[in-house]
């Protein structure tokens, strides 16, 4: 398994998000650029 | 503090035109918890919780033992081209004024 790279497209995705919404990437498409950040697990350090 | 601190940087990261994203396998009740910590978190935290991982494998970011996602970072542009992805490790760190210097340097 390999992080995705610089000049792949990015894949779609439709999460459910703690503030009560559902995020879909293309919500954002033409409009904002997206700084999507992953992380392992809530109540861990850093 | 990633989370708590790119929610501090909020304004800088929306004049360049940036919406910031965060995601774990967390349950979003579980997102809810954890955000009214750092008297609430404004960006969405995504639960990535079913089917587990999905997202995660998408991206190259799913650690299959341990069943987490990577502590990862993808900046993806307005076409939805990924301009710039880095692993910094579950254990690792990342800075959230470098996260934003840059997608400065990056975003179009």
């Amino acid at each position: 398994m390999a992080l995705i790279e610089a000049g792949a497209t990015a894949p779609d995705f439709t999460l459910d998000s703690h503030l009560d919404t559902t995020v879909s990437l293309s919500d954002f498409k033409g409009s904002k650029n997206v700084l999507f950040v992953s992380y392992p697990l809530d109540f861990t350090p850093t | 503090m990633e989370i708590p601190g790119l929610n501090s940087l909020l304004e800088e990261f929306d004049a360049i035109d940036t919406q910031v994203l965060g995601m774990s396998v967390d349950s979003k009740f579980s997102h809810k918890g954890w955000a009214a910590g750092f008297s609430g978190i404004k960006f969405p935290l995504l639960s990535d919780f079913h089917p587990k991982g999905e997202v995660a494998k998408a991206y190259g970011l799913w650690l299959e033992e341990a069943g987490i996602s990577d502590r990862a970072t993808v900046l993806i542009d307005k076409k939805g081209k990924v301009l710039w992805s880095e692993s910094v490790t579950p254990s690792g760190a990342r800075q959230p004024m470098e996260l934003l210097a840059k997608a400065k340097s990056l975003v179009g």
